[in-house]
């Protein structure tokens, strides 16, 4: 995984290096935009982590010109300002998250996290997460080596909770997505998949909580 | 509540301050006027009085000199007795009267008169006051005889008739002025509380807004003479306006300067906690990221505490927003805190559509679940490591609803709570409840407060039906509009 930063601030820049770094990600460093479309016109980057105030070229210029050149990875955005209008003015552009400074590390390591993770699933159909190990083609689940045996409910409502790991999902989000292929669906049938699902997951270590009144959210296991 | 207490406070003071200038200016001159107006009116009767008598009082005096002959040197009074039953009989007074010769000796009469102090003239009259068997009266003195044998006729009569045209005279003139003068008394008196109705209108108009609020007043309707202090009002105002908004700049500059050195900060505290230390370095890094962590929150409230102050700087947005949609937000945001730290935090949202600042209400109902979180129930420690989904100690809920005309936004949690009687303390900026646990900035609630005030909500602490804990409760002005989206 090759990330770039791009942020003009050294001390910063060199604390999220490490961070980055110690993440396993493969990094560069650009302290402007013009080194950072260079680079980015030069190497692949699964990620960009891009500083919205830069000397010369602004991060939003940057986002404009990495879309327009059909930049095909991720992009994070850092930004000091946290006025709603910067923030849609940045997702507009073509970002896919968003991070206001300060910010805490394990906050923005799980934003590029999920990040990588969504980047990769539109390549990949493999899912991990803890023991857990899911092929979203052949609709495989498998803890270790033992493969898990699904009702086709009980796979929609999995396959929807771990393509969003770490995201609170409520229920009416749920029902709106399955009921596709299931109309009589029901909070209280959800509630019940929930049980069964969580009844499987034991051994993979991976835990459904449950928040009250409003749904659900699959805890990434401890790294 | 505080400003209706300002303002009776007020009332008694201004009152009597009216009451004082009037007494000095109006009520004290108009009773000078009145008494000396009586004293005038009472000499005046009195001299009418005596005019219209005198003369009347000299016809007996005539008669009486008339019918004294002066034979051989000595006097001979002769009067038919009808004249003196005339003389006696008055519908009032008592008449006295006696004829002195001129050595001055009594010759007849049926009472002693004092003379005068000075003789008229022969054939001259003259009257003047006396008293007679101690009682006072108006007499006429009247010389007549002849040059050899001159004498003198005195006539007195009781003040009885006199006394009553006086009293007459003074109550004709007395009644009207003492109403002439009540009534200007009531005209000043409503007429001063007129001409100040603008000012008290003004005050009315300032006392009725929002401290922060400094927004010009308007001087439409104001009369002249108080329009330049409108003016004067409006260009304080707009001073003030002004130096606020740089301050308030100042602030914002100065926090989006610091952000990026505390994100720096931040990792780098955070890379040097993760790192193989000795234990009393470990401990120094913990603080490190700890005040780290303080300053960058109290950054951010600082931040939005600027941002929520009215000014120009920041026009509060007014768009149709979804307190369900708001909530949602809240729930993606701050669950994985609430689990992280095994607190039971839940979602009670209905639909309750209403006007107001997507980004201000964000920040309301994220400082007050940073609260909840912070300073409501914790878990005990032995209690976190077999916390299961259901098995948290602490609670938290949001809520939104529509009531009738209202919107309702609340948070709740199941901690300590907040005496009542530091309820109104806690909204101040900077205010900290002595032994409050944690590293907050004192802001919270000020920002709430404040983002409350500019959506002109009702803010209210209070107690949750469980009897132990906080529930602090918003209330909006419901959106009601046939074109809004489908609940």
């Amino acid at each position: 995984m090759r990330v770039l930063l791009v942020e003009d601030d050294k001390a910063l820049a060199d604390g999220l290096m490490r961070t980055l770094r110690e993440n396993g990600y493969a990094v560069d460093h650009a302290p402007d935009g013009e080194l950072a479309l260079r680079a980015a016109a030069e190497e692949h980057y699964d990620l960009i982590v891009l500083d919205v105030s830069l000397p010369g070229i602004d991060g939003f210029e940057v986002l404009r010109q990495l879309r327009r050149n059909q930049h095909q990875g991720s992009i994070l955005m850092l930004t000091a300002r946290d006025a709603e209008q910067d923030r849609i003015k940045g997702l507009d552009l073509g970002a896919d998250d968003y991070v206001t400074k300060p910010f805490s590390l394990p906050e923005f390591e799980a934003r590029v996290r999920a990040l990588i993770r969504r980047n990769r699933n539109e390549r990949s159909p493999q899912l991990q997460i803890g023991r857990l190990s899911v092929d979203t083609v052949s609709r495989r689940a498998c803890v270790g080596e033992e493969e898990l045996e699904l009702t086709p409910r009980e796979w929609g409502v999995l396959e929807y909770l771990l393509t969003r790991a770490g995201q609170v999902v409520s229920k009416e989000q749920m029902l709106q997505a399955l009921c596709s292929w299931d109309d009589s669906l029901t909070h209280n049938a959800i509630e019940v998949y929930i049980s069964r699902l969580r009844a499987k997951l034991q051994s993979a270590g991976i835990r459904i909580r449950t928040v009250r009144g409003f749904g659900y959210v699959v805890e990434e296991p401890a790294r | 509540m505080s400003l209706k207490s300002q303002r009776a406070e007020m009332n008694p003071q201004r009152h009597s301050s009216l009451r004082q200038l009037l007494t000095r200016w109006v009520v004290l001159p108009l009773v000078m006027l009145l008494v000396a107006s009586l004293a005038a009116t009472w000499l005046i009767a009195l001299d009418t009085a005596n005019d219209a008598y005198d003369s009347q009082l000299l016809d007996p005096a005539l008669a009486i000199a008339n019918n004294v002959m002066v034979q051989d040197g000595t006097l001979r009074f002769e009067l038919p007795p009808i004249a003196l039953e005339v003389l006696r009989v008055d519908a009032a007074d008592r008449l006295f009267f006696e004829v002195l010769a001129s050595d001055g000796s009594h010759a007849v009469g049926n009472g002693r008169i004092t003379p005068p102090p000075a003789l008229p003239v022969l054939h001259q009259h003259l009257f003047y006051d006396s008293l007679v068997d101690d009682r006072p009266v108006r007499v006429a003195a009247l010389r007549a005889g002849s040059a050899e044998v001159p004498i003198l006729v005195l006539v007195a009569e009781t003040y009885v008739k006199r006394d009553r045209l006086v009293k007459d005279m003074l109550i004709a003139t007395g009644i009207p002025a003492t109403l002439l003068a009540l009534a200007a008394f009531l005209f000043s008196w409503f007429g001063i509380r007129r001409v100040l109705q603008p000012l008290d209108d003004l005050r009315d108009e300032i006392a009725s807004r929002s401290p922060r609020d400094l927004a010009p007043v308007s001087e439409g309707n104001k009369p002249g003479e108080i329009r330049p202090l409108v003016q004067t009002l409006n260009q304080l105002f707009s001073r003030m306006q002004a130096a606020i908004d740089n301050q308030q700049r100042f602030i914002e500059n100065a926090a989006h300067q610091l952000r990026t050195p505390i994100a720096g900060l931040a990792t780098h505290s955070e890379l040097a906690r993760r790192r193989e230390a000795p234990p009393e370095l470990r401990d120094l890094l913990d603080m490190i990221a700890s005040e780290t962590r303080r300053t960058s929150h109290l950054i951010n409230q600082l931040l939005t505490l600027a941002r929520a102050e009215p000014g120009d700087l920041h026009a509060i947005e007014r768009q149709p927003l979804d307190l369900h949609a708001l909530g949602s937000q809240a729930a993606q945001q701050w669950v994985p805190r609430a689990l992280a730290q095994n607190i039971d935090l839940g979602f009670e949202l209905e639909h309750a559509w209403t006007i107001g600042d997507p980004l201000l209400l964000r920040e309301l109902l994220a400082n007050l679940l940073d609260n909840a979180l912070a300073y409501g129930k914790q878990p005990s420690p032995d209690n976190s490591t077999v916390a299961t989904d259901e098995g948290t100690s602490g609670k938290v809920t949001v809520r939104t609803r529509s009531e009738d005309e209202l919107v309702v936004l609340e948070v709740e949690d199941d901690g300590p709570g907040i005496p009542e009687a530091d309820r109104p303390q806690v909204l101040e900026r900077f205010y900290r409840r002595p032994g409050t646990p944690g590293d907050g900035s004192g802001l919270g609630l000020a920002i709430v407060a404040e983002i409350a005030r500019r959506h002109q909500a009702t803010l209210a602490l209070l107690t949750p039906a469980s009897g132990r804990g906080l529930l602090v409760r918003l209330q909006l002005k419901r959106l009601v509009l046939a074109d809004r989206p489908a609940d």
